[in-house]
């Protein structure tokens, strides 16, 4: 009855979004019947593309702090995994693999997405399981404690970080607070809001400066807007609707190998999904509504940075932006309930190359943090603490 | 020398006095060896026989008989009640033992930490823990855990049943259940043997703890002199034990602690233990110890302010439990050093001449200004000799060693195949 699908808006500033969710929410019990019944009507028409908006940035010091948290593998359980690990910095801060790898003795089951813009995202995770709206924290949380990602205790990771007297200070400079759960994953939620694409051509576009697109990436956006329908769904200021659609991406085969398969199958038996010891394909958002008309859909993802985060889809099985064009124009894969949006563009080479030429303009600048500035070398090290007398 | 204190269960007559049995040693003892009496005072009350120290009776040692089993997880047992090791659950925990699936990351299993060839325990101080991480406190012997009401050394789980995935989900193993439930789940054999033994593969990991607290309860010690002794074959422990045995329940008074059955109250004291070096020079055992302490949820002047383990205080938070720990039975001790809850003393010589000088320094005391240091202990003033009896003595606890075949596990298919 609740249908989490109906309360999604696009965003256009993250605190405003923030701010109707919670009306949205409390006026779920009387307002859904009307939000049902405006779902099931036509397709909304979609929100204009937006550039991104200036925001403003957590201090230097807890920005400091979280990038060198998000570095660290002694974050996780066997100390042997970091957020960067999924999360590379060089591939777009996502995973280059089709399928993300996992804590060791696991693997996943999915793509990593990239954390870039994450800030904007109204849901988290291709099944959309979080909230969004900037709650970064949370959602590190949860990667830090699944026990396919980091598996780790934040208790007993705080008691780490207690040890390494670097990070003591560091915590007491960004915060005034010693090392403890709460304050770890804050340092990674503030180190993650300054990960916003700089410099994109679109944007600098969409603000005015006409020669930021060349003459095929300005046919591009016209045909994503109009003949190839992406706006449809890819929408908005994220070029993302936030809402769960079926494509019809073909099943990665590689998802029945069984350390995938147990992740998969643990996952959807902790997610409370319906019949979890069959799946013969993800579930995808189904595991979080329970509703079948929702089995096999992912949230739309964002298209910013999507130059640099191949493979494609949350299963990786498109290689390429041209693979992705090439999917759509052929009208997606087979799905029984694959959205009806999606059919046959009849595209011409001409105009998937131009295509391509504009999703290539959605990326910014590199923002020149490098992963060999974060090897295990250069951590901050673990000293032994006083210990017998003191009250620390 | 003949045994002086009889202990066969069918004696139904009234024992002898007290003061006969003193008398009668030292007529015998005085011709053989004048610098040892029999110290220990025997009673009888309600046809069981105690010992009386400082003005209390303390049950006497016992031949072990069965492990009890629980109720909601039966085994199969021989005519005489031993769990027999052919058995759906028994076959299946002694696979399930080894299991590293039974863990975060695959790589550790019960065995770990509990390894056969030292005691089914661990001969380092300080027990193993997941990669990245440590532990806290010494690994304990699995053998004879089926006959302790109170496992790990403050007791806090009552049943192997539970002690077992508080160790593999907690600092040990850092395991979770749906994914151990899913890897499980993938291994066809498995699926089979869960079916056979609990009729159904849907719940293995809680299963899985059952199994493998079935296979523990074949994992008993009951020939060790001590036992053939107390059920009645007087040869059983040389001249020397016999002595030690009337320390034990005497001068020494071991038995206040270490009585019955299981040669445990399992009741809890702080003995004022030395603390254990490597918490002050290693970093990672500081932080197995400190991420136990903030788990526990301790008061934050507590928390600061401890630099040794308080036992029994993290479970109750009760200032009086402050540094006890539940007293270890003795069976099995030969393969198990080193002793006590943080390892710290290698022999059972340190372990005795500990005793004798009335235990240590309290380091509650040092660190909050009270003591918890229990009044049983006070110097022993036993001889060289005497303590050599002692050693010789808790030496006859052990019985043969238990080894068995390290199992093949079967593996999980490279792929799942879903119908």
């Amino acid at each position: 009855m609740r249908d989490k699908q109906d309360r999604r808006r696009n965003v256009t500033v993250a605190g405003a979004n923030l701010q109707r969710r919670r009306i949205a929410q409390g006026s779920a019990v009387v307002g859904s019947a009307l939000l049902f019944l405006a779902s099931v009507g036509a397709a909304a028409a979609p929100a204009a593309l937006a550039p991104l908006p200036d925001v403003e940035l957590p201090s230097e010091p807890k920005v400091r702090l979280g990038r060198h948290l998000f570095f660290d593998k002694r974050l996780s359980g066997d100390a042997d995994r970091s957020c960067a690990d999924c999360h590379v910095p060089e591939t777009g801060w996502a995973n280059s693999d089709p399928l993300s790898i996992g804590y060791p003795g696991t693997l996943h089951y999915r793509n990593a997405k990239t954390v870039m813009n994450a800030r904007f995202a109204e849901y988290f995770y291709w099944d959309g399981r979080l909230d969004g709206g900037n709650d970064l924290s949370t959602q590190a949380r949860d990667s830090m404690t699944d026990a396919h990602f980091l598996s780790s205790d934040g208790r007993v990771i705080g008691q780490r970080l207690k040890n390494i007297p670097v990070y003591v200070k560091l915590f007491e400079e960004a915060y005034g607070k010693e090392p403890y759960f709460g304050v770890i994953i804050k340092a990674i939620g503030d180190f993650e809001k300054t990960l916003v694409s700089k410099n994109v051509p679109f944007d600098n576009f969409l603000k005015g400066d006409k020669n930021a697109l060349s003459a095929a990436a300005k046919q591009g956006l016209e045909l994503f807007q109009g003949k190839a329908n992406c706006i449809q769904c890819h929408d908005g200021m994220m070029l993302s609707d936030s809402k769960a659609h079926a494509t019809g991406v073909p099943v990665n085969p590689d998802i029945f190998e069984v350390k995938r398969y147990a992740t998969l199958r643990a996952q959807q038996m902790f997610l409370g999904t319906p019949n979890y010891y069959n799946l013969k394909q993800d579930p995808g958002y189904f595991a979080v509504e329970k509703d079948t008309k929702y089995f096999g859909t992912f949230v739309t993802p964002s298209l910013r940075e999507v130059s640099k985060t191949a493979p494609y889809m949350h299963n990786g099985m498109l290689p390429t932006l041209e693979a992705v064009v090439a999917f759509y124009n052929d009208g997606g894969g087979k799905a029984k309930n694959k959205d009806p949006l999606i059919k046959p563009l009849g595209l011409s080479d001409a105009e998937k190359t131009a295509l391509v030429a504009f999703l290539k303009t959605l990326s910014g600048d590199d923002l020149g943090i490098r992963s060999a500035d974060y090897t295990e070398d250069k951590w901050p090290q673990y000293e032994v603490l006083e210990w017998v007398g003191k009250d620390n | 020398m003949r045994k002086l204190i009889d202990t066969k269960r069918d004696e139904s007559g009234p024992a002898l006095s007290l003061s006969a049995r003193v008398a009668i040693a030292g007529l015998l003892l005085c011709f053989i060896a004048p610098a040892t009496a029999e110290t220990a005072v025997a009673v009888m009350k309600d046809g069981k026989q105690f010992f009386e120290i400082d003005g209390e009776l303390f049950p006497a040692l016992e031949p072990l008989g069965p492990p009890p089993i629980p109720r909601d997880n039966p085994q199969t047992v021989d005519e005489e009640g031993w769990p027999v090791e052919d058995d759906p659950k028994v076959k299946l925990g002694r696979l399930l033992f080894f299991e590293p699936a039974l863990s975060g990351d695959g790589s550790v299993s019960c065995q770990t930490c509990h390894v056969q060839g030292a005691g089914w325990a661990l001969n380092s101080a300080i027990s193993r823990s997941y990669p990245g991480q440590s532990h806290w406190r010494n690994s304990q012997s699995v053998v004879n855990a089926a006959y302790m009401s109170k496992l790990f050394w403050d007791g806090h789980t009552r049943s192997l049943e539970t002690q077992a995935p508080s160790a593999a989900q907690g600092i040990a193993g850092n395991g979770k259940v749906p994914m151990m439930t899913a890897r499980l789940q993938m291994v066809p054999e498995y699926v089979e043997m869960f079916t056979k033994a609990f009729g159904s593969a849907r719940n293995p990991v809680m299963d899985a703890w059952r199994a493998i607290s079935a296979f523990e309860r074949t994992l008993t010690s009951v020939d060790s002199p001590v036992d053939e002794y107390l059920r009645g074959d007087d040869e059983a422990l040389d001249e020397a034990q016999v002595r030690g045995l009337d320390l034990f329940n005497g001068k020494a008074r071991c038995i206040m602690c270490h009585n019955g059955r299981l040669a445990s109250d399992e009741k809890f004291y702080n003995l004022g233990l030395p603390r254990q070096p490597l918490f002050s020079e290693i970093h990672k055992n500081q932080i197995g110890f400190r991420s136990q302490n903030y788990s526990a949820g301790m008061p934050e002047y507590v928390f600061r302010a401890t630099k040794s383990d308080l036992g029994l205080y993290p479970r109750t938070h009760n200032k009086e439990d402050m540094g006890k720990f539940r007293t270890q039975p003795l069976r099995y001790i030969e393969y198990t050093p080193p002793y006590y809850h943080n390892g710290v003393m290698d022999d059972l010589y340190e372990v005795v001449e500990f005793y004798n000088e009335g235990g240590g320094d309290d380091y509650v005391l040092a660190d909050f200004g009270f003591t918890t240091k229990t009044d049983r202990l006070q110097p022993l003033n036993l001889t060289e000799e005497e303590i050599e009896d002692l050693v010789a003595f808790l030496e006859g606890f052990s019985g043969e060693e238990i080894l068995i075949e390290v199992p093949i596990l079967p593996k999980p298919p490279t792929r799942v195949s879903i119908k």
